[in-house]
């Protein structure tokens, strides 16, 4: 059985939910300074991605091409490869170059692998400390969460690959911090700043914080608007721990535990009072450090607005389409206020699924209308799903990617004390809207 | 190039049918992609919205034409609606063709749609399936009619090309199945074939000619009911709307159906005048004529008065456009109409026709740059002294990255700019944007930055 499959009773996807893991590698990509992705697939997939991206982000996107034609499918496309490859290191001087395969060039056999390898070779000279990666990323597997993940695997691997050194010193107050897909940059911000707090160091991999922000620094750029650089992320080699958000991302953290030795924490989620609670003594311990007297007022605020919103909560029956990670999260803080049910689908398959409190099933959008059918007072989901919610006439509530035509969802926080206040205050609202009956 | 008798590089009536066929071109690899045809054939169908719409292949062959804008939620009850038979790695080293029917069967059984397009991708075209006989199968099983659109991602390299080929599905399978319905017979009825601008604008548009006694029969590639479009061949004339992408259609109804058609746009008082004028033509009806010509004169006359505190404002301002496709055109008109004086306009991946129809409606002193650069235009901007860019698609990030003033004439605007309130609108949007303080204020220095 293919494990990837949507609900498997029947034969074909009715709205989906699901994104193709390309769009969470050239997400994963823009958290990295000076960037590059370049599709190898049909016009349509590179396109797709871009728009996607970009208008969940408001940003533009770096993002390049190469571009499968029919003579390509008879000629083979190594010389096109090349050509784009050729074409991003003389124009734009990224530091790091993916290129991204799709499940065509999978089906008609083109090596990427290759293809860099020979670019590597045939230009040892003008690139410079700049790395050149492949990576297969076919749509007919995965998801969104999957492909990020494995971006971010993948550039860890590479930096390992160069830095090598297992023996080298740690140091004891820097940190890795490997943030998943369902953290917005807003999140990724406030974990930084979080982490700062207890006088650690922070190394963000893959930053979005510093790149799909929103900022005006650098002006018109066809290169990823910020990230993590590369030459800092040697750094990372000799940190003192790795501190992992979204089971996801366990993968890219046992790679350096293995290579370095450097032990790693997988927090799946930071949403909620006791994940929030777990982080901080996590991060007290590491550091030796005292909690700040800002935080603990923010957990006072916390705890006062969960009693707040107790009612607003209290026998809600509340539906959600996301990417796993994301639903774990969710279902998490959700169970801690007190709801009366919580069902989900999820657009592909995770081992965090059976985690999930209540019903969750493996589907679409179909199946998502199927649960809203059996009663439910919100529909959380991504704008795709927007539809499914109006149709059923349950109030919707946007969360995960993409979300189009809201301002600063990506700025959005919801992780540790503060975040969870604000994301409380959000759903609640939602809630006593639907209440109130107002958006039928 | 293959001389075969159905080539859609061969098009008669096309201007630039007369030149040397390139064939296959070499894909340029780079950051500016092309769209695919695959998509197009969607964007060009997705709109007959009662009808089912199955894409064969894998999961992101569906993400490029749906769900973008979310929108569409009252028209039939399979509207927004996205099938997808999401092949995974074992259909596609086996076959996805049972898989098909299977889907085929799912929708038919559960969404009583009164058709199903089937639509070919790069995957299921490389593993060789045989869509026309599927669908033939399915027909025969369920007993409505399947499909199938050829168009596969690598066949061409824009969504033109799928438009063209959803144009052939349409007058291969669709157009002339249909039985005229009783309550619709009417004198002045014509069908809209090619794109605008979403919603608004169709209703827009169809209310303008209501004003003037024409109905709508069927508007192909906007929303419609699949009965409408099945209806089309009843239709007296045939209006091709600003793209070009389904000439090749409208040419085929006038051979089959005698059907004649003009092509004609709504953006602009002139544009307008020079539509409802052929339609007038057309028709032959001197009551028509009248009709027409007391309205166009009524609403001009309207527009003249309304319009002349902002003409005022607008009068001399200069701006850049940086768009594609029929947006690179499309407005010409109206922006000097409005007095706006043309500084350039860069584009990345027109067609010839876009190209000689920017020729068409521009005076000497504008700079036409094809291929053009982000650095292009924005040296060029500042060049020219130019006070507002007007942007499409992606191209939005550029100017406000650089908080250049700009508006975006986008796909998925709520506002309509055709015909005559289309003009007022146009017109409002631009001053108010030109007006708007942010420009200045998002450029203020912080106090510490000296």
């Amino acid at each position: 059985m293919n494990p990837y499959r949507e609900n498997l009773s029947k034969p074909l996807s009715v709205n989906p939910l699901r994104v193709s893991q390309a769009v969470g590698g050239v997400l994963a990509l823009q958290g990295f300074f000076r960037s590059l992705p370049i599709i190898y697939g049909a016009h349509g997939c590179v396109e797709a991605v871009g728009e996607m991206l970009s208008q969940h982000y408001q940003e533009p996107v770096a993002l390049q091409n190469v571009t499968v034609h029919d003579s390509n499918l008879i000629f083979g496309g190594s010389e096109s490869a090349q050509d784009a490859l050729e074409l991003a290191v003389s124009r734009y001087k990224p530091d790091l170059i993916v290129l991204i395969g799709t499940s065509l060039t999978e089906m008609v056999g083109e090596d990427l692998e290759h293809d860099v390898k020979l670019f590597i070779e045939n230009h040892s000279k003008t690139l410079g400390d700049s790395l050149v990666l492949s990576l297969q990323m076919p749509d007919y597997e995965g998801s969104l969460e999957t492909g990020y993940a494995r971006m971010t695997e993948r550039i860890v691997e590479a930096v390992i690959g160069l830095s090598g050194g297992t023996n080298r010193k740690k140091r004891r107050n820097r940190i890795n911090l490997l943030a998943g897909p369902h953290l917005t940059p807003g999140d990724v911000m406030e974990l930084r700043e979080i982490i700062s707090s207890f006088g650690l160091e922070v190394i963000t991999l893959p930053d979005l914080s510093s790149s799909l922000c929103g900022h005006l620094l650098v002006g018109n750029t066809k290169l990823s608007r910020g990230g993590v650089p590369l030459d800092y992320l040697d750094k990372m080699m000799t940190s003192g721990c790795t501190i992992a958000v979204g089971e996801c991302m366990e993968g890219a953290a046992r790679a350096i535990e293995q290579s370095s030795g450097i032990p790693y924490h997988v927090f799946p989620s930071l949403t909620g009072l006791q994940a929030s609670d777990d982080f901080f003594e996590f991060l007290r311990k590491q550091s030796r450090t005292e909690v700040q007297v800002k935080y603990r007022w923010q957990r006072q605020i916390l705890l006062d607005s969960m009693l707040d919103a107790r009612n607003a909560y209290r026998g809600k029956r509340i539906i959600a389409a996301l990417e796993p990670d994301h639903l774990l999260g969710l279902s998490g803080w959700l169970e801690e206020i007190g709801i009366r049910s919580f069902r989900a689908v999820s657009p592909s398959v995770s081992p965090v699924l059976e985690r999930i409190g209540g019903e969750t099933l493996i589907g679409d959008l179909e199946d998502m209308e199927r649960l809203a059918e059996e009663g439910a007072d919100l529909w959380i989901g991504s704008s795709l799903s927007e539809q499914g919610a109006l149709r059923q006439g349950i109030l919707f509530e946007p969360m995960g990617f993409p979300i189009f035509n809201r301002l600063g969802s990506f700025l959005a926080v919801s992780v540790g004390y503060r975040g969870t206040t604000e994301i409380l205050g959000r759903v609640g609202n939602a809630l006593l809207r639907a209440e109130r009956g107002t958006h039928k | 190039m293959p001389k075969g008798k159905n080539n859609l590089f061969v098009e008669p009536d096309c201007e630039h049918n007369g030149q040397e066929k390139k064939g296959c071109a070499r894909p340029r690899p780079g950051d500016v992609s092309r769209g695919c045809p695959c998509a197009g054939s969607l964007t060009a169908l997705m709109p007959i919205a009662d009808a089912a719409h199955l894409v064969h292949g894998t999961a992101a062959c569906l993400e490029s034409g749906w769900g973008k804008f979310g929108e569409r939620n009252d028209f039939g009850h399979l509207s927004g609606y996205g099938f997808s038979t999401q092949l995974d790695d074992r259909d596609m080293a086996m076959g996805g063709e049972n898989k098909l029917l299977q889907s085929i069967g799912y929708i038919a059984a559960n969404y009583t749609p009164p058709a199903i397009f089937v639509y070919a991708t790069c995957i299921t075209v490389l593993s060789m399936e045989d869509l026309d006989s599927i669908c033939q199968e399915a027909e025969e099983i369920w007993g409505i009619p399947v499909i199938p659109v050829h168009s596969p991602g690598f066949s061409g390299s824009s969504g033109n090309m799928g438009r063209r080929l959803a144009g052939e599905a349409l007058m291969d399978r669709v157009i002339g199945k249909g039985a005229p319905q009783q309550d619709k017979p009417a004198e002045f009825d014509i069908n809209l074939i090619g794109e605008y601008h979403g919603k608004e604008e169709g209703r827009s548009i169809e209310a303008l000619l209501a004003k003037a006694g024409i109905r709508v029969l069927a508007t192909i590639t906007e929303e419609s009911h699949f009965a409408e479009v099945s209806c089309a061949h009843l239709a007296k004339v045939n209006m091709v709307v600003c793209s070009r992408s389904m000439i090749t259609l409208a040419r085929k109804m006038k051979d089959k159906y005698a059907i004649p058609y003009f092509e004609g746009s709504f953006y602009g008082e002139r544009e307008i005048r020079f539509t409802m004028r052929q339609i007038g033509f057309h028709f032959g009806n001197p009551d028509l004529d009248k009709r027409l010509h007391r309205y166009i004169r009524k609403e001009e006359e309207r527009l003249r008065v309304e319009l002349a505190p902002v003409r005022k404002a607008l009068k001399g301002k200069t701006v850049v456009l940086y768009t594609d496709g029929m947006e690179s055109w499309t407005y010409l008109t109206m922006l000097q109409e409005l007095g706006i004086k043309i500084a350039a306009i860069g584009t990345n991946r027109n067609a010839q026709e876009d190209m000689s129809r920017i020729r068409e409606r521009l005076h000497e002193g504008t700079a036409i740059i094809n291929d053009c650069g982000d650095n292009q235009i924005l040296q060029i901007y500042r060049e020219r002294k130019a006070d507002l860019m007007i942007v499409s698609g992606r191209n939005e990030f550029v100017p406000l990255k650089e908080r250049i003033p700009f508006l975006s004439i986008a796909r998925n605007r709520h506002i309509s700019y055709a015909g005559y309130a289309g003009v007022r609108n146009f017109a409002e949007d631009l001053l108010e944007t030109l007006e708007q303080p942010v420009w200045v204020t998002s450029g203020k220095r912080a106090p510490w930055e000296g």
